[in-house]
């Protein structure tokens, strides 16, 4: 298989997983597509970087919540992107709507977060060790457990009201 | 709710928006944009060295041709003040982080913040490496030029005021508007990341 073939199916297995976090930093459907296509387009430029020394998924994460960070907080003059029109995005017939409500609701909730505290957060709703967790928002393992203490307890009292 | 209840909505619960098609992702499309992008930047470059390049040789003409001595000292420090404008701008310029996606959120956000700060102190002190260093030049080039009092009223009484206000209003306003806003969001997510035990 070759590297394009390679990132194609890297981008097959993550793009679910992508398109979830860029919405949890945008508010419109509009926006959360201008955010994937920077973020595929960053993955596939340092794609002949990675090094396979952590996982692929992890790396993945790290460049979504930078490009994530890149949209929130340096300015227009420096936000210059490369738009990808051939990118074409197509209606979904297979989404599983059973716990969508209790999805909006948890997205809401983490909305309500800072930038920080969301990327800790979905990092952890994505099963990373604290150790990855740690080395991608750059703290310690410990403030790592700390602060996902802390969030937890704000958004199970936001969920709380939410779904009551 | 306990955690594997909050990993489960999240893990199960496909956002509602449309699915990228893979397939129409053409590559050979995107290194041919990532190319002409990073071409782009380097012509915007180039254009501000060459306006920089331009307004030195404009000042080494008027220097060269003027024959009144004090226009041609007026001439060479607006020269000299030309240099050290663009190095001033060079420097922070310089300073700008080039955007790492692999640094970690933190390391990224110290950065930027650093080159927003370094940029902020261009704006706050407009006044004295940009605007009072530009003067003596000026002066003695009008007075050296011969200007009548007419003109001479009009320069030193309504152009460089008013010129200097504007510029030093203008430099004030982004740091009210633009930098400052940004230094305290940037400060507020840094906060949330200091490690704290209470």
């Amino acid at each position: 298989m070759n590297q394009e073939q390679t990132f194609i199916k890297i981008l097959e297995v993550n793009q679910q997983r992508i398109q979830k976090i860029c919405s949890m930093y945008t508010s419109t459907p509009e926006d959360c597509k201008d955010l994937v296509q920077e973020v595929i387009l960053n993955i596939w430029k340092a794609y002949p970087s990675f090094e396979g020394k952590s996982a692929i998924n992890t790396w993945i994460y790290r460049i979504t919540l930078n490009v994530c960070l890149k949209k929130r907080f340096y300015r227009q003059k420096e936000q210059t992107t490369v738009s990808l029109d051939n990118l074409k995005f197509e209606p979904t017939s297979t989404i599983d709507a059973s716990n969508d409500g209790q999805f909006i609701a948890l997205k809401a909730c983490i909305s309500q977060l800072g930038f920080s505290d969301r990327a800790i957060i979905i990092l952890f709703l994505e099963e990373l060790a604290y150790k990855e967790i740690a080395q991608i928002i750059g703290i310690s393992e410990n403030y790592v457990a700390v602060k996902i203490k802390r969030i937890k307890a704000k958004l199970g009292i936001c969920l709380k009201t939410k779904l009551s | 709710m306990n955690d594997d209840e909050l990993k489960k909505i999240w893990q199960t619960s496909n956002v509602r928006m449309q699915q990228i098609n893979i397939h129409s992702l053409n590559l050979n499309n995107m290194n041919e944009r990532i190319k002409k992008f990073e071409k782009n930047i380097t012509t915007r470059n180039n254009k501000e060295i060459a306006v920089a390049i331009a307004l030195i040789i404009v000042y080494s003409i008027f220097a060269y041709i003027k024959s009144a001595p004090l226009a041609k000292i007026g001439a060479i420090l607006l020269l000299f003040y030309c240099f050290h404008v663009i190095y001033q701008f060079r420097k922070t310029a310089a300073k700008q982080p080039s955007f790492d996606v692999m640094a970690s959120l933190k390391d990224q956000l110290v950065t930027y913040q650093a080159y927003v700060l370094e940029e902020q102190k261009l704006y706050k002190n407009v006044l004295y490496w940009y605007l009072l260093p530009m003067l003596p030049g000026l002066i003695l080039f009008l007075i050296g030029s011969g200007i009548n009092l007419m003109s001479s009223i009009i320069y030193f009484g309504v152009i460089i005021p008013i010129g200097f206000t504007l510029v030093y209003y203008f430099n004030q306003k982004a740091v009210k508007k633009m930098t400052k806003p940004l230094l305290e969001d940037i400060a507020k997510t840094l906060k949330s990341l200091e490690e704290t035990t209470s």
